[in-house]
């Protein structure tokens, strides 16, 4: 018996620890698209983003007033020709190009058998603010037409939500407008069509018009035909897709052209909180290849629910990324964005070669807080760009001198980023949250892996805002300690936004803020005055549970409750500068940052900083020590770098899972860490 | 040869015949609801089964959508649904049904579901006006949530969910009680 016990524990262990394996594959797959990925901001790199408004053409107005095509045009070709940058308009279109000119005509002014038809006119409004000015994409036509001059063909291309083609099957046969024939009145009274046929054959440059709603659609077997394309991963970040695993059908003209220039109006929207570049991607998902009859992208939507719309459209961002990107705010939309909120004159263009900086400026510039916008974060951590403040060069007008706090869409649906990593202790029986535990008997300053009683802190980290703490640290009539540390970059007041199941007592640098018995998981449940110093602001929440699970969100928010600026969230505070902290500091220093995704599976990128050009090397090892695979070994130019590693040995072969070590050496200095991979 | 043809022939008229008439109007036994985001209605959404339309009585009210909308049918247990029929008024618009599985209204209004499954679906983009819209699935399906969208305007007087019986005893459902002795049996 012994000796078959003894025959047969090691296979038996062997298929536990796959099936073990398989399960955690399966788990980390099935929630892939919950999880937000980590993004190391100080490997993001630098961007420069150009700014240019009313204030400073020749013939200057008042920001807010409607101003004539030929002051548009001064504002947006001014913005454009301040962009110094090696990603600036004159250069990403080279000789040759075929050149997409991203609109946003997600409504349009149309009026059928006499009846105001779509969006556009919500309850008896015009609203302007929700399309792409026609004067700017007028100006930017002539640009690259009449002055740029190297691109073969100019295509523009929209796929309009509310709005069918004229002529197409599904539309109104007595429809005798759509958004590319309809004239925009507060536009210069343009039309897209007309705007063609004037810079169509100019200079030799063929400039037409594709309706993404009824282009061709492509799947794996070609147009028309197979299934769902996989999402790319064009920077080879280790992240491919974030709302569908199976892919999208992608417009054949979106995967030839070379360039794609993206204009946007700023506009408030209730789920990503801003309509900008990105978020206007909704406009390239193809309703019609996935077999309905009309043009509502409900389909990103319906995936998924309303939450994961942003997690769709940076898919759809992913086949044809935007190259250069302009945003304007000659009409814009505030308050109840998209349909319903309030036109807005901003005479504002902001304009750059990084899609994710100038939707950082955007935002920034219409009172929102980058950091506070998933898509960006999703964005950066698939290699688009920057939306790290700190490191965006801005050329022109400063942000300071043309902020316009847009009115935020009503509460709840956006609100600040909040604390998602918390250092938990409990449960202690209590009978209401007032009651004191051995926790509140001194200033407290934990670690994670420290006890009080026995009872550990330990890590408790949320893919959402609102974090729920462990079961085992959860019961009723009890209470659980969260503890974090709100860095803050410089002295400022605010507000702490609270929500927490079933009560709440907070503290702020050892002070007691506020008790409430009863709260609730909204993240403005309650909310309590503060004063945060620079640098470090202990935060310690009680948590009461009458029954049932608990969790809590916390914000450090403005008035609007979006992140106050310059805060970030630590479970931990160093005791003095540490190598991470002179590095966040001096971005160009050298630096090894996290992997990501971690763990993985298909394959994962390893972003590192030097700061000077010279040798690099840059080896995986197993836990034995063992060289894996020697992915960089060459000399580099200072600055970020990005390498991806698939999970392959020097021969090629697919390694096992386990921990893997990856190792840095440049410039005299060596750095390590670990990564998990889970087959 | 014939003979079998003719009595197939016969068989399948008969089979017509009973699911015709075996049609029952089950819309008034759903939970009617109209997502919720980005389409704003006017009128109220008991007028959708309220079996009051300008066919039997001139001051029946329209639930009107200026532009699009999604409305939603939940039933409390599956029901074999053949299709729906719409009466629509003056504002022609195309309009597309969708029967699904594992489908729930989700906390943001819109249709939801990790395992939702469309099962049939059916469009009429005719742009009929005034008139009864057909919205027939290819065969009769077993659902519990029917989600109708229409776009580019509608106004619908009256919308009938078709359930296809499939017992001979049939059960007296809601939809018959108030369709009998309701309030708007009354206004007939």
């Amino acid at each position: 018996m012994d000796g078959i016990l003894k025959k047969t524990w090691l296979p038996v262990l062997i298929i536990a620890l796959v099936a073990i394996d398989l399960s955690t594959v399966e788990e980390v797959d099935s929630k892939r698209a919950q999880v937000l990925p980590t993004v190391d901001k100080k490997m993001l790199g630098e961007a420069q983003v150009a700014i240019a408004c009313s204030h400073c053409i020749e013939k200057a107005a008042a920001r807010d007033e409607v101003i004539s095509y030929e002051q548009v045009d001064a504002i947006v070709k001014r913005a454009i020709r301040l962009d110094d940058s090696a990603r600036n308009l004159a250069a990403v279109v080279e000789k040759g190009d075929w050149v997409a000119i991203k609109v946003n005509i997600v409504t349009a002014p149309l009026v059928v058998n006499g009846r105001k038809r779509t969006a556009f006119w919500d309850s008896g409004v015009a609203h302007w603010g929700q399309a792409t000015d026609l004067r700017v994409v007028k100006s930017v036509l002539d640009y690259l037409v009449n002055e740029e001059g190297d691109a073969r063909r100019i295509t523009i291309v929209e796929g309009g939500a509310e709005w069918s083609k004229v002529g197409e099957s599904g539309t109104d046969p007595n429809q005798t407008e759509d958004g590319w024939t309809v004239r925009w009145e507060q536009f210069d009274n343009l039309s897209y069509a007309e705007l063609v046929e004037s810079f169509n054959g100019v200079n030799g440059i063929e400039v037409d018009i594709v309706d993404l709603n009824y282009d061709d659609w492509v799947g794996t077997e070609g147009v028309r035909a197979g299934d769902p394309l996989p999402v790319p991963d064009p920077n080879h970040s280790g992240i491919s897709w974030y709302q569908r695993p199976e892919g999208y059908y992608v417009s054949k003209t979106l995967l030839e052209v070379d360039k794609l220039v993206n204009i946007a109006p700023m506009k408030t929207h209730d789920i990503p909180g801003v309509t900008l570049l990105h978020k206007q991607y909704v406009g390239t998902y193809m309703q019609r290849a996935y077999g309905a009859n009309d043009n509502s992208k409900m389909g990103l939507h319906r995936h998924s629910g309303n939450e994961m719309v942003p997690w769709g459209f940076i898919d759809l961002f992913s086949f044809r990324p935007t190259d250069y990107g302009i945003i304007e705010g000659f009409w814009g939309t505030e308050g109840r964005g998209p349909q319903w909120g309030e036109n807005v004159n901003h005479n504002v263009v902001i304009a750059g070669g990084d899609p994710v900086a100038v939707d950082a400026v955007g935002a920034t510039v219409m009172g929102y807080n980058p950091e506070d916008l998933a898509y960006l974060r999703l964005s950066a951590a698939k290699g688009f760009g920057t939306f790290d403040m700190n490191h965006i060069k801005i050329n022109g007008d400063p942000i300071a001198e043309i902020q316009r706090n847009f009115k935020k869409t009503p509460r709840p649906n956006f609100w600040g980023w909040g604390n998602r990593q918390w250092l938990v202790n409990g449960p202690y029986a209590v009978s209401d949250v007032d009651e004191a535990t051995a926790v509140e008997a001194e200033p407290i300053a934990p670690v994670g892996g420290s006890a009080i009683d026995e009872i550990v802190w330990k890590e408790a980290i949320g893919t959402e805002r609102f974090v729920p703490l462990p079961d085992d640290y959860v019961a009723s009539s009890s209470a659980t300690y969260a503890f974090a540390y709100i860095k803050s970059e410089q002295a400022q007041e605010g507000t702490l936004y609270l929500g927490a199941s079933d009560g709440a007592k907070a503290w702020l640098n050892g002070e007691a803020i506020g008790s409430w018995n009863r709260t609730s998981k909204n993240p403005d449940a309650v909310s309590a005055p503060v004063a945060l110093r620079a640098g470090y602001n202990p935060v310690l929440v009680k948590v009461y549970n009458v029954f049932g699970t608990a969790g809590l969100s916390l914000v450090a928010g403005d008035e609007d409750g979006d992140t106050m600026p310059g805060i970030s969230y630590h479970l931990a505070k160093p005791a003095e500068p540490t190598a991470v902290e002179e590095t966040q500091a001096r971005p160009d220093a050298f630096a090894l940052g996290a992997n990501y995704p971690n763990p993985f599976n298909a394959g994962t990128a390893i972003p590192y900083v030097t700061s000077a050009p010279g040798p690099v090397e840059l080896n995986i090892y197993d836990v034995r020590g063992a060289l894996v695979r020697q992915l960089v070994s060459r000399s580099l130019p200072g600055g970020p770098h990005l390498t991806h590693w698939d999970g392959r040995d020097e021969a090629g072969r697919s390694v096992g899972s386990g921990m893997y070590v990856y190792r840095l050496v440049a410039e005299g200095k060596v750095e390590t860490a670990k990564m998990a991979l889970l087959k | 040869m014939r003979k079998r043809m003719s009595w197939g022939l016969l068989a399948l008229v008969a089979l017509g015949a009973f699911a015709w008439a075996s049609e029952r109007n089950i819309a008034p036994d759903a939970l009617t609801r109209a997502t919720q985001g980005y389409n704003q209605y006017e009128g109220e959404l008991n007028w959708l089964s309220d079996g009051i339309y300008p066919d039997n009585n001139a001051g029946a009210s329209a639930f009107v959508w200026p532009n699009k909308g999604n409305l939603v049918f939940e039933f409390a247990a599956p029901y074999k649904v053949l299709g729906l029929r719409l009466r629509v008024g003056a504002d022609a618009g195309l309009y597309q049904v969708w029967a699904y599985r594992n489908a729930e209204y989700g906390e943001d209004g819109q249709t939801a579901g990790a395992d939702m499954e469309v099962l049939a679906d059916a469009v009429n983009d005719q742009f009929v006006e005034d008139a009864w819209v057909d919205l027939f699935f290819e065969r009769a399906v077993e659902t519990d949530y029917i989600e109708l969208s229409t776009s580019q305007g509608a106004e619908l007087y009256e919308v009938e969910i078709l359930g296809a019986e499939q017992t001979a005893v049939w059960q007296t459902s809601w939809a018959d009680i108030k369709n009998t002795y309701g309030p708007s049996a009354e206004r007939r």
